[in-house]
C-alpha cells in the first residue's frame, strides 16, 4: 500500500464524521468547523508577524490545541491553511510551525528522482509537511468525490474550485490523484508466520565495544537487524539524534525510516537517515563557511556542469577530446571522469601530478596518448573547479570529497561531528567507494560505535568506484573489528538458496568475505530453477511471454513476476513483445519516448513554437485526428509568421483550404488552447489543458486496463516533472522544461523515471525492470533473459576518459584499464547473483541460440555455475507468437511531385534516419532551435564556404579577402555578444585562413548538379566545390569544418560523389576531401566494390523512400537533439499529396 | 554496573563528570550522561562539544605558542581562522547549555491550560505568548502578573522569572538540521493584548488588571 493511503483514509473519515454530523460536504469552513470541534481544537486568525504566529503562515500547538493562522487571503487560501493544520493535529499530534513553502496544495507526493532530487528526497520535516498537504486535500475534496464530479458530473477543475470554494491547484492535484493514479488495493490478510527468533540477527543486533561488520546474504533480512539494531541503542538509552544512519538510496532511507518510526518508541525523527550524499549536503551547509560555500550552495548536476564547461570550451585546452561542433558528448565523458576522481579524493593537482607521472614513464605512442588524454582531462578539472568556486557551487561529487576531507584536516569540526553522531550504521556497505569511506572513518572515528551492514556479492555500483575489496578491508581500516554474518534466507525456496551458495563461490566478490552458508526457512518446493533455449531473440521475447502466462495460469498473478534485463533496450523489447501479446506489464520503459508523454511534450512545444511542428502528433491525436494532409497544410502555413503556433491556429484556419475533418480536429486544438498564456509554468499549461479543456484524462481514467493504468501513471509523473521548481533561468518556463528534457535524456540522467511509482506498485501487471533496479526486491517468479556470452555478462567497453595510472588503488598491481576490466566482470558476476536471488519460488532462465546473421551465440559463462542438478534443462520451449489479428506498422501514401528529385544531401539524411528524413523532407519540418556560440560559429563558415566557392569561379580570393567577407558575416550572424566571442572568432579564422590555403592552385568553376541514374531512381548530387586541375581533371571538392574520422570514406556521400563523376566525366575526375578543423586535404579513393555495394543500398533507400515506410532509427545520441525528438514517430492518418 | 550507576545525579553533577573528563569528554561519557537525563540530551551534547573544543583550543594555544617564532604568516592566518571557528563553536554550543529556567506551563495538559486562559479571561494565542514568554514582563501590570500566579497556583516569583527569562523556542517545534527557529522579539503587554485576536471585552479586562 501506498505510504500515504493511511493518511488519506483518516482524512476521509474525518470528512465523512463532518457531513454525517450535518456539514455540507461542500462548504469547507463547515467542513473544518466541524472537524475542529471533533478534534477538539480551536482555531483563531492572527494578524501577519504575531509573535504566536513564529513567523509561519500557520502554527498548529499540540499543547492547547490551537490552530493559529495568519489574518490573509481569500476563503480558498484560508481553509487549505487550516486543513494543513488540521492535518498536523490529526497525524502527527505534534506542535507545528508551517511556512509559505510547507503549504502548497499541490505538492505531489513523490520527487521526481532527476538531477539534484536524487540527492535529496524528502526530509523528515518536508515529509510531514507533505503528509498535512495531502491530508489537507483529501480532507476538503476526497478522491472518490473528486473523481466522480469530473467524470460523472462532467465538471472540470475550475468549476470544481469555484463550486467547493477550494484553491484551483488543490482541486487539480487532487483530481491528478484520483484519475491518473490506479485505485488503491484493499489491505489483504497476509498469513505470514510472525518472525522466528534468529541468532544471528540478534548477534548482530546486540554486538557492542567494537567495529562490527554483518555480512548479509540476500533474502536474510538485512533491514529487520539493522532496526533490531537501532531498538537495541534505544533500549541502551541512546540518544536518538545520536545515531546517524547512512544508505546509498532515498528508498532505502525511506524505507528505514518508515520502518525505524513504527518500532521504536522513542522519537524516531530524531535519528539522522540519508544518502552519504544528503549527509554530506548537511555538512557542506552546516560548515558551509569553512569551505567557502555559501549557506545553501548551488548544487551542480551533470547537465549544469557540461552547460559550464560548454560555455569555457574554447578556453580548454582539448586536443585528444576536442569536438568543437558537438561538445557535449565528450565533455560528458569528461564530467564523468571528473566525478569518477572526486570518488577516489583526487583533486586537479593530485589528478595532473598522476599524468604527468605516465607521460614521464610513456614507452611508446598508445601510452604516450593516454597520458596526454590524462593531462587534458586534469587541465579541465582544474578548470571546471575554478567556475565552481567562482559560483561558490558544489557537484556530486564535492558532497561527499569536500566534507570528507574537511573533517579529515580540521580536529574541531571533526570533533563536533563525531560528538553529535555517535553511534553510525551504513547499509549496504558494499557501495562504499573511497571519498565515502574516508568520510565515514571521519564521522565513525575508531569504530568501537560503527555497525555496518551489506554484502559484497552484491556489491553493483562498480561505476561509482564501490568495490567489494572496501567490504573486504573492513577489519584493516578498523581495530578489533567484528565480523559475522546472517544464516536463514526468507525469500526463496532452498533449490535457489541451493542455486546461489553454487555461484557464490566463482565470484570474485567472495574474495576476502565469510563463505555463504544458508539455510532456506521455507525448506524445499520440489521447483528447480529452469533454462529454456531459443534460436532468435524474437523467439526468446516469445518464450518469455509463454512463460509468464503459463505460470500465471499455474496460479502466479502477474505482480508476482518480473522479467529482469541486462538493459534498458531488451527491456522494452520485451515489454513490447508482452503488450502485443496482451500481457500487462509495469513498466514505463525509456519516458520520453512513451507515446502519452510525447503527445503532451509536442502540445507544450506548440506554446513556445512558431513553426507548429508539434502539430504532426498533436494533430494524430484521436481528440483531433487531423488527416495528414491538413496537417502539412497548417503546418506551411504557420511558418510565415512569428507568433507561437498554439496563438495562431484560428489564423490558419481562416485560409481554408483543409477537408472537414481537418478543420474540425484544427478548430478543437485551437478552442482547447485559446487564451492559455505560453508564460505560465509547464504544470499550470498541462493541468489547464488536461482538467479544463481536454477529455483525455477522463478517457485513461475510465479504462481499467493495466496498459491504460500505466499510461494514466506515466502523465502523473510527468506532471511532477513538470512542476520541478529548479531555480528560475532566463527564457519562458515551457522551454526549459522542454530543453530539459533534450539534455536529459542525451545525458541519459531520466533513467531513474522508469520507476514506477508507489501508488502503482500493486497493479496486476507483470513487473519489468533492469537487473540494477531489482536489488531489494523479491517476486515469486523471476525471468532472466539474454544468458548470453554478451549479453549477460556485458561486453566491456572501456572507458573514454580513463583514470590515469595510480588513482585507483588496485590489490593486484594491474594497469588502470586492467582494473576496470576486472571490476567489470566482478560487477557483471555480481549481477547475476542479485538477479538469481530475487526469486522466492520460480527462477526462469533464458538465451537465443543464433544471432542474426545465424552464427552461433555462446551461452553465459555464469550457466556453468549451476550443475544439471540444481536446475532443469526445458525441452522445446514453449513460444507465444503474435495474434494474427495484432496492428503492424502502416506505410504512409505519398504522392511525389514531378520534379522531386533526390539530392545526396537528402539521401544522407534518410541514411541516418528514415523517418527524421520524412519529417524534414517530406513534411517540411523544423522546429526553431536555440542556437548556441558554435551553432551560429559554424553557420558563419558554411556561408563563408558558400560565398568563396561563389567568388573562386570570377577569380582568385586570397585570404584578405576572404577575412573582409569573414568579418561581414561574423558581425551579422556571428556569436559577438557571447564572453569568449574572441575564443569563437580565433577558432573561425583559423578554419577560414584553412579554406583559402587549401584552394590554392586550383581554378575553380561553378559547381554544378551532376545527376546520377540508379535502378531505384535518379539521384542529383551537389558537390561543395568544383575545380580543374591544369592536366583539365575536374576535382570535385567536399569541405567539412570538423576533423577526419576513422572511417570517413565509407560515407555514402563519398562514393555518390564517385558514382555521378564517374558518370559524368569517366575517368577523368578525382575527389577531394578537405577537413578544416585538420586542415587538411585528401584525394578520395574508394574500391570498385565499396563503391558498388553504395550505389546498391541507395537504391534500396530509393525504394524504401517510395514505398512510405519511414521506420525511426532510435540513437541515445542523436534523437535528443534531433528537432523533431518530441513528435516522433507520429504519423497522422491518410495520403499526402505533395505538390 | 560502573561508578556511575551507583551514584545518585543532578544535571550539573552530569556536567561536571563532563568537565572533568580528560583529555575531553568522549562518545561513552556523553551516552552515559544522555542516558542517565535524557531529556537534557541536547543541553548535555552541545555542553561536551563546548568543553571538547575548549581543550582543543587549549591544546592549539600551548602548540602556537611553541611555534610562534617560526609561525609563518599563512600558518598564522589559518591559526586565525581555526581559533574564530572554535570560538562561533564554542559560543553556539554554551549558549543553548544554558541552565533553563522553570517553564510553570511546560507540564500543564490541554485542559488545564484551557482552564487557566478561561481563568484570566484570555485566548489560547494569548496564553502561548505567554507560555513562550513572548511578552516583556516590564509591561505586565502588577495586577495581571498576580492574576497569572493566582491561576496557576505557582509561588510568585516562579511567575516572574519564567516571563522576565529570554522568550522561548519550544523543544518539540521542529527546526531542519542544526538551525534552530530564532524566538522573535517580545511583544509589550498592551501589544499582545490587543493583537492577539481577543474580543474587546477580554482585552479591555486584561488591560484594566
Amino acid at each position: 500500500m501506498d505510504d500515504f493511503e493511511p493518511i488519506r483514509e483518516s482524512a476521509r473519515r474525518l470528512h465523512g464524521a463532518a457531513v454525517a454530523g450535518g456539514a455540507d460536504s461542500s462548504q469547507p469552513f463547515a467542513l473544518i468547523n466541524a472537524a475542529i470541534s471533533e478534534l477538539d481544537l480551536e482555531l483563531f486568525w492572527l494578524p501577519a508577524g504575531d509573535p504566536a504566529l513564529k513567523g509561519a503562515q500557520a502554527v498548529f500547538d499540540e499543547q492547547t490545541g490551537a490552530i493559529c493562522c495568519v489574518d490573509e487571503g481569500d476563503d480558498a487560501t484560508r481553509a487549505a491553511l487550516v486543513a494543513h493544520e488540521i492535518g498536523h493535529a490529526a497525524v502527527h499530534s505534534k506542535s507545528a510551525e508551517c511556512s509559505t513553502e510547507d503549504i502548497d496544495t499541490s505538492q505531489s507526493t513523490e520527487v521526481v528522482p532527476v538531477g539534484l532530487q536524487r540527492i535529496e528526497d524528502y526530509s523528515g520535516h518536508e515529509r510531514r509537511e507533505l503528509q498535512a498537504n495531502v491530508f489537507g486535500r483529501e480532507f476538503l475534496l476526497p478522491r472518490d468525490i473528486a473523481r466522480k464530479l469530473y467524470l460523472t458530473e462532467h465538471l472540470n477543475a475550475t468549476s470544481i474550485a469555484s463550486g467547493r470554494h477550494l484553491p484551483k491547484n488543490l482541486v487539480r492535484q487532487q483530481l491528478l490523484d484520483s484519475l491518473l493514479l490506479p485505485s488503491p488495493m484493499a489491505e489483504t490478510p497476509t498469513t505470514t508466520r510472525p518472525p522466528r527468533d534468529d541468532p544471528s540477527q540478534d548477534r548482530a543486533a546486540y554486538h557492542f565495544t567494537s567495529a562490527f561488520q554483518l555480512q548479509a546474504g540476500p533474502g536474510t533480512g538485512k533491514t529487520r537487524t539493522l532496526v533490531k539494531r537501532v531498538i537495541r541503542l534505544i533500549e541502551r538509552g541512546v540518544d536518538p539524534a545520536s545515531i546517524l544512519i547512512l544508505t546509498f538510496s532515498n528508498r532505502a532511507a525511506g524505507e528505514l525510516s518508515e520502518r525505524i518510526a513504527a518500532s521504536v518508541s522513542a522519537d524516531a525523527s530524531q535519528i539522522w537517515i540519508g544518502t552519504f550524499h544528503a549527509f554530506g549536503l548537511d555538512l557542506v551547509r552546516r560548515y558551509h563557511e569553512q569551505l567557502d560555500l555559501l549557506p545553501d550552495p548551488p548544487l551542480f548536476d551533470r547537465s549544469d556542469a557540461i552547460e559550464v564547461l560548454e560555455d569555457i570550451l574554447p578556453t580548454l585546452p582539448l586536443i585528444h577530446y576536442r569536438n568543437l561542433w558537438d561538445p557535449t558528448l565528450v565533455l560528458r565523458e569528461i564530467v564523468t571522469a571528473i566525478s569518477r576522481a572526486k570518488d577516489e579524493l583526487v583533486g586537479p593537482e593530485r589528478y595532473a601530478m598522476l599524468a604527468t607521472a605516465m607521460k614521464d614513464e610513456s614507452t611508446d605512442e598508445t601510452s604516450l596518448i593516454a597520458a596526454e588524454k590524462a593531462l587534458e582531462v586534469a587541465a579541465v578539472y582544474e578548470l571546471y573547479e575554478q567556475q565552481l568556486k567562482k559560483r561558490k557551487a558544489v557537484d556530486f561529487g564535492d558532497l561527499i570529497m569536500r566534507p570528507a576531507l574537511l573533517l579529515e584536516g580540521d580536529k574541531a569540526i571533526q570533533t563536533v561531528v563525531q560528538l553529535r553522531h555517535r553511534h553510525v550504521l551504513v547499509d549496504e556497505y558494499q557501495d562504499v567507494n573511497r571519498a565515502s569511506a574516508h568520510l565515514l572513518h571521519a564521522v565513525a572515528g575508531d569504530g568501537r560505535r560503527l555497525w555496518v551492514v551489506g554484502d559484497a556479492r552484491q556489491s553493483i555500483y562498480r561505476f561509482r568506484g564501490a568495490s567489494s575489496t572496501n567490504m573486504a578491508a573492513f577489519n584493516k581500516e578498523y581495530l578489533n573489528t567484528a565480523v559475522d554474518q546472517l544464516e536463514t534466507n526468507y525469500r526463496s525456496s532452498e533449490e535457489i538458496v541451493r542455486s546461489l551458495m553454487a555461484i557464490a563461490p566463482h565470484l570474485g566478490a567472495s574474495r576476502g568475505m565469510l563463505s555463504l552458508s544458508l539455510t532456506a526457512d521455507s525448506g524445499a518446493s520440489g521447483i528447480k530453477p529452469q533454462i529454456r533455449r531459443f534460436d532468435t531473440l524474437e523467439e526468446e521475447a516469445e518464450g518469455v511471454a509463454a512463460s509468464v502466462v503459463e505460470l500465471t495460469e499455474a496460479g502466479i498473478p502477474f505482480r508476482k513476476q518480473a522479467v529482469l534485463c541486462r538493459s534498458n533496450a531488451r527491456l522494452n523489447e520485451i515489454a513490447a513483445v508482452l503488450e502485443a501479446r496482451g500481457i500487462p506489464v509495469l513498466h514505463l520503459g525509456s519516458f520520453f519516448e512513451r507515446e502519452e508523454i510525447r503527445d503532451l511534450l509536442s502540445l507544450l512545444s506548440l506554446a513556445i513554437d512558431p513553426f507548429g511542428d508539434g502539430l504532426a502528433r498533436v494533430g494524430a491525436m484521436s481528440r483531433y485526428d487531423m488527416p495528414l494532409q491538413d496537417v502539412r497544410t497548417a503546418t506551411v502555413r504557420m511558418r510565415q509568421t512569428e507568433p507561437a503556433a498554439a496563438s495562431k491556429l484560428s489564423e490558419v484556419l481562416v485560409a481554408g483550404g483543409f477537408s472537414h475533418q481537418g478543420e474540425q480536429g484544427l478548430q478543437k486544438l485551437a478552442r482547447d488552447l485559446a487564451g492559455v498564456p505560453n508564460n505560465i509554468s509547464p504544470w499550470e499549461f498541462l493541468t489547464t489543458y488536461l482538467l479544463d479543456r481536454s477529455d483525455l484524462i477522463g478517457t485513461i481514467a475510465n479504462d481499467s486496463t493495466p496498459t491504460a493504468c500505466m499510461r494514466g501513471v506515466a502523465i502523473w509523473q510527468l506532471l511532477n516533472f513538470a512542476r520541478d521548481r529548479r531555480p528560475s533561468a532566463p527564457g519562458l518556463p515551457i522551454r526549459r522544461m522542454l530543453d530539459r528534457v533534450r539534455q536529459l535524456v542525451l545525458l541519459a540522467e531520466e533513467r531513474d523515471m522508469r520507476q514506477v511509482p508507489a501508488a502503482a506498485l500493486h497493479i496486476d501487471a507483470v513487473r519489468l525492470m533492469t537487473v540494477h533496479g531489482s536489488k531489494g526486491l523479491e517476486f515469486d517468479a523471476v525471468h532472466v533473459p539474454g544468458l548470453t556470452v554478451t549479453s549477460f555478462p556485458s561486453s566491456y567497453r572501456g572507458h573514454r576518459c580513463p583514470p590515469p595510472e595510480g588513482m585507483i588503488d588496485s590489490l593486484e598491481n594491474l594497469s588502470a584499464s586492467d582494473e576496470s576490466k576486472k571490476a567489470h566482470e566482478q560487477e557483471e558476476q555480481c549481477l547475476f547473483f542479485v538477479a538469481v536471488s530475487r526469486a522466492k519460488l520460480h527462477l526462469r532462465l533464458y538465451l537465443a541460440r543464433k544471432q542474426p546473421s545465424g552464427r552461433n551465440r555462446t551461452p553465459s559463462p555464469f550457466l556453468d555455475w549451476l550443475s544439471p542438478a540444481l536446475i532443469d534443462e526445458v525441452r522445446n520451449p514453449a513460444v507465444l507468437p503474435l495474434p494474427a489479428d495484432a496492428p503492424r506498422p502502416e506505410a504512409v501514401q505519398i504522392s511525389w511531385p514531378n520534379d522531386w528529385n533526390v539530392t545526396d544531401n537528402l539521401l544522407r539524411t534518410f541514411e541516418k534516419c528514415p523517418r527524421r528524413f520524412f519529417y524534414t523532407h517530406v513534411l517540411e519540418l523544423g522546429g526553431a532551435r536555440n542556437p548556441t556560440a558554435f551553432s551560429r560559429t559554424h553557420q558563419c563558415i558554411y556561408d563563408l564556404i558558400e560565398w568563396l566557392a561563389e567568388a573562386r569561379v570570377v577569380g582568385e580570393p586570397d585570404e584578405v579577402a576572404a577575412a573582409e567577407k569573414f568579418e561581414r558575416v561574423w558581425q551579422e550572424k556571428g556569436p559577438t555578444d557571447h564572453a569568449f566571442a574572441t575564443e569563437y572568432r580565433r577558432l573561425a579564422d583559423r578554419l577560414v585562413s584553412a579554406l583559402v590555403r587549401l584552394g590554392a592552385g586550383r581554378r575553380f568553376s561553378r559547381a554544378e548538379p551532376l545527376a546520377l541514374d540508379l535502378a531505384g531512381g535518379r539521384v542529383i548530387v551537389q558537390p561543395d566545390e568544383m575545380a580543374r586541375l591544369p592536366d583539365g581533371t575536374v576535382v570535385l571538392r567536399r569541405v567539412r569544418t570538423g576533423f577526419k574520422r576513422g572511417d570517413e570514406y565509407d560515407r555514402l556521400e563519398y562514393s555518390l560523389y564517385h558514382l555521378a563523376a564517374r558518370n559524368s566525366f569517366h575517368s577523368g575526375y578525382q575527389i577531394e576531401a578537405i577537413h578544416l578543423t585538420d586542415e587538411s586535404l585528401d584525394p578520395v579513393v574508394i574500391s570498385d566494390q565499396k563503391i558498388h555495394s553504395r550505389s546498391d543500398k541507395t537504391s534500396d533507400m530509393l525504394a524504401e523512400m517510395s514505398s512510405g515506410f519511414f521506420p525511426p532509427d532510435v540513437n541515445a545520441v542523436t534523437c535528443p537533439r534531433c528537432p523533431h525528438f518530441f513528435i516522433c514517430a507520429a504519423t497522422p492518418r491518410g495520403p499526402l499529396t505533395l505538390s | 554496573m560502573s561508578y556511575l550507576d551507583t551514584q545518585p545525579m543532578s544535571l550539573s553533577d552530569a556536567k561536571y563528570h563532563l568537565a572533568l573528563a580528560t583529555p575531553s569528554p568522549n562518545a561513552e561519557l556523553l551516552d552515559e550522561m544522555v542516558r542517565r537525563f535524557p531529556e537534557h540530551a541536547v543541553d548535555l551534547t552541545e555542553f561536551a562539544i563546548a568543553l571538547a573544543l575548549d581543550r582543543l583550543g587549549a591544546t592549539e594555544d600551548d602548540t602556537a605558542e611553541t611555534s610562534s617564532t617560526e609561525t609563518s604568516s599563512a600558518v598564522s592566518k589559518a591559526m586565525s581562522r581555526f581559533h574564530n571557528r572554535l570560538y562561533a563553536e564554542k559560543k553556539a554550543a554554551l549558549s543553548s547549555s544554558e541552565e533553563s529556567v522553570g517553564n510553570p506551563f511546560a507540564s500543564m495538559p490541554r485542559s488545564e491550560l484551557r482552564t487557566f486562559a478561561r481563568a484570566i479571561n484570555a485566548n489560547l494565542p494569548f496564553v502561548m505568548k505567554l507560555r513562550d514568554r513572548q511578552i516583556r514582563e516590564d509591561t505586565m501590570s502588577e495586577g495581571f502578573k498576580r492574576r497569572v500566579t493566582e491561576a496557576l497556583e505557582v509561588p510568585h516569583d516562579v511567575v516572574i522569572a519564567h516571563f522576565s527569562a529570554p522568550a522561548e523556542v519550544r523543544l518539540d517545534a521542529r527546526f531542519k538540521a542544526e538551525g534552530k527557529p530564532e524566538p522573535g522579539a517580545k511583544q509589550t503587554f498592551e501589544e499582545a493584548v490587543r493583537g492577539s485576536g481577543l474580543t474587546p471585552d477580554q482585552q479591555e479586562y486584561l488591560l484594566k488588571l
